[in-house]
């Protein structure tokens, strides 16, 4: 596993959040047989696929599939920029949950209308670059390669809903909860997000505010860390990753909450998610 | 006349160290002139500024003027600040366009799908102005011209005049001598249009004290990737000789561009505008620079 991007709403190319980084979402997860899943398509997904076209990828051979939280800019700002996307050969599946009129398909397609992106466009012509097939989640339960999926809906205030995941692969769990905002403040009223997170290896999950600015914040549709802790106590989980930093959070400040954020942890070891770190799970 | 680049970086925004010099944000340039006020543009680059006036209490009146609605020129707007402030009016300015509209399309940035508020819920008072191609206007204490430039869809440039003073603003925009990138006018053949769309530079930078213009890409790149709207150093540094131009600023860097590759493009487009007379600067994120009748000099 690889974090790519780290960052909640929009990139922050600025000194102060310069060490853990300021690319929007995107977690790489290489799977056993060569399975290849990218969590979320924000800015980090442009980097993480020209690392990715070295290989494979820039043969026109590689096979992806690329998991969406749900469509806000942060999380799929990345594709259009993405250099795998513009090699013919490549297949790219995007998974996720219809959240414009006509579905994932024409949600994207709006990304890149000419007014706003003049790019060829790899989404309608089949003879412009990766193959790319939509994939709208309606059975919560799916197999990618030799990994389990699970997605279920996640409450956001009064926003719409967004997925969540957890991963199998062999013996091996993840669970990638991001831009969820519980009912009461508290992860206990989601039965979802519990068995998402259920005995997690891994559980990346928002962590947008910080405890004190939560009130001023209802209905942003994201969480706090200490929720994203109580949710890796409550499902017995070995690590959290915290994730989705708040644009305006310094490297000072994410430095001084892991220890605050270890603190409350009884069970998992919980750290702070920094572009460029990469697990061995 | 003071101009501070919040954000100089093309096509998408770069959190990269490579880019950590001179800047990852994408445009966003803020003019002043005793207390009147213009941005132009508003790429990820206007957050900061958003926040920076904020802190200095921000005039109650803003002025935006958009070049084009390319998101590396429109996506930081839903994160500036001022918006959300109720006693705030924001007026956006593009040049005329027939369709696609700029509200239409600032709309659709903010649509629930893909942004949590609504442009319409904003609680600042927010309106969308066109200006008339070729015809100077008053606006915010600035004489401001615009006039297409070739690049994809309906682009233009500006140039701002304030007491003798004046700044060009050429971004986003692509040589005239190969392809027709722009949206055609109707009833002017190809070959005149990309004459006119050439001429269109000159006159935006006409006699300018300083001109900031696109430029993506080196010689080699651009014969590669002439379809992508952007010019080089060497057609600026063509612009400026034809239009007479004191001052050109390097801007709109290629997201690829490491820090250190520029700083050796910038050392040779300076050693390329001296035989010329001509003033080189590369547009570096945070720096601000003061424009007077004596010339132009950096600011701490």
């Amino acid at each position: 596993m690889t974090f790519w991007g780290v960052r909640g709403s929009i990139p922050t190319p600025d000194e102060p959040q310069a060490r853990y980084g300021g690319n929007t979402p995107c977690v790489l997860l290489s799977c056993s047989e060569g399975t290849l899943i990218s969590l979320d398509g924000g800015m980090g997904f442009r980097w993480m696929t020209a690392d990715l076209m070295a290989g494979k990828a820039g043969r026109g051979e590689e096979r992806l599939h690329l998991m969406l939280a749900h469509c806000h800019w942060d999380h799929i700002q990345g594709i259009p920029f993405s250099p795998m996307m513009y090699v013919a050969g490549n297949r790219v599946t995007i998974h996720g949950r219809q959240s414009f009129e006509g579905g994932l398909k024409e949600t994207l397609l709006h990304q890149v209308n000419p007014s706003y992106c003049p790019v060829p466009n790899f989404f309608l012509l089949r003879d412009v670059g990766a193959t790319v097939e939509f994939h709208e989640i309606t059975d919560p339960v799916f197999h990618v390669g030799p990994v389990r999926v699970t997605s279920l809906e996640l409450p956001r205030g009064n926003r719409l809903a967004c997925s969540g995941y957890r991963f199998e692969d062999q013996d091996v769990t993840v669970a990638y909860l991001t831009d969820v905002e519980y009912p009461l403040g508290d992860p206990g009223t989601t039965s979802a997000a519990l068995e998402l997170a259920r005995g997690a290896d891994l559980l990346i999950h928002d962590a947008q505010f910080l405890p004190e600015e939560v009130q001023e914040r209802v209905n942003w549709g994201h969480s706090t860390w200490r929720q994203a802790v109580e949710l890796g106590n409550m499902a017995g989980c070995r690590r959290v990753a915290l994730f989705h930093h708040d644009p305006g959070r310094t490297d000072d400040q994410l430095d001084a909450l892991e220890v605050e954020a270890a603190r409350l942890a009884r069970g998992p070891e919980v750290f702070v998610a920094r572009e460029g770190l990469a697990l061995d799970l | 006349m003071e101009l501070t680049f919040w954000g100089v970086r093309g096509s998408f925004p770069v959190a990269r160290p490579h880019a950590r010099r001179f800047g990852g944000n994408t445009p966003c340039v803020q003019v002043t002139a005793e207390g009147n006020h213009v941005v132009i543009d508003a790429g990820t680059g206007i957050r900061r500024l958003g926040q920076r006036l904020l802190s200095q209490g921000c005039p109650r009146d803003l002025t935006l003027l958009i070049s084009h609605p390319h998101w590396d020129h429109i996506q930081g707007f839903p994160y500036f600040e001022p918006a959300y402030e109720p006693d705030i009016e924001i007026s956006i300015f593009s040049i005329l366009r027939d369709e696609d509209k700029l509200e239409t399309l600032f709309s659709g940035q903010q649509h629930v799908a893909f942004f949590p508020t609504p442009l319409e819920q904003l609680p600042s008072k927010v309106r969308f102005l066109e200006l008339e191609e070729g015809r100077p206007q008053d606006v915010a204490g600035f004489q401001i011209l615009t006039h297409r430039l070739n690049h994809p869809g309906v682009s233009s440039g500006y140039r701002l005049e304030r007491d003798g003073l004046v700044l060009a603003y050429v971004c986003d925009v692509a040589p005239s001598r190969d392809v027709l990138l722009a949206d055609p006018r109707p009833g002017v053949s190809e070959e005149a249009f990309l004459q006119e769309l050439f001429e269109n530079q000159v006159r935006l930078a006409e006699g300018a004290d300083l001109v900031i213009y696109d430029t993506f890409f080196t010689p080699a790149e651009y014969a590669e990737r002439r379809h992508w709207g952007h010019s080089t150093l060497e057609d600026g540094l063509e612009i400026c000789r034809l239009a007479g131009a004191d001052h050109l600023f390097m801007f709109h860097h290629n997201p690829e561009r490491r820090d250190e590759e520029l700083a050796i493009l910038y050392e040779e487009a300076r050693r390329m505008g001296e035989s010329q007379g001509l003033n080189v600067h590369v547009a570096c994120e945070g720096q601000t620079w003061k424009l007077e009748r004596g010339g132009l000099t950096a600011c701490e």
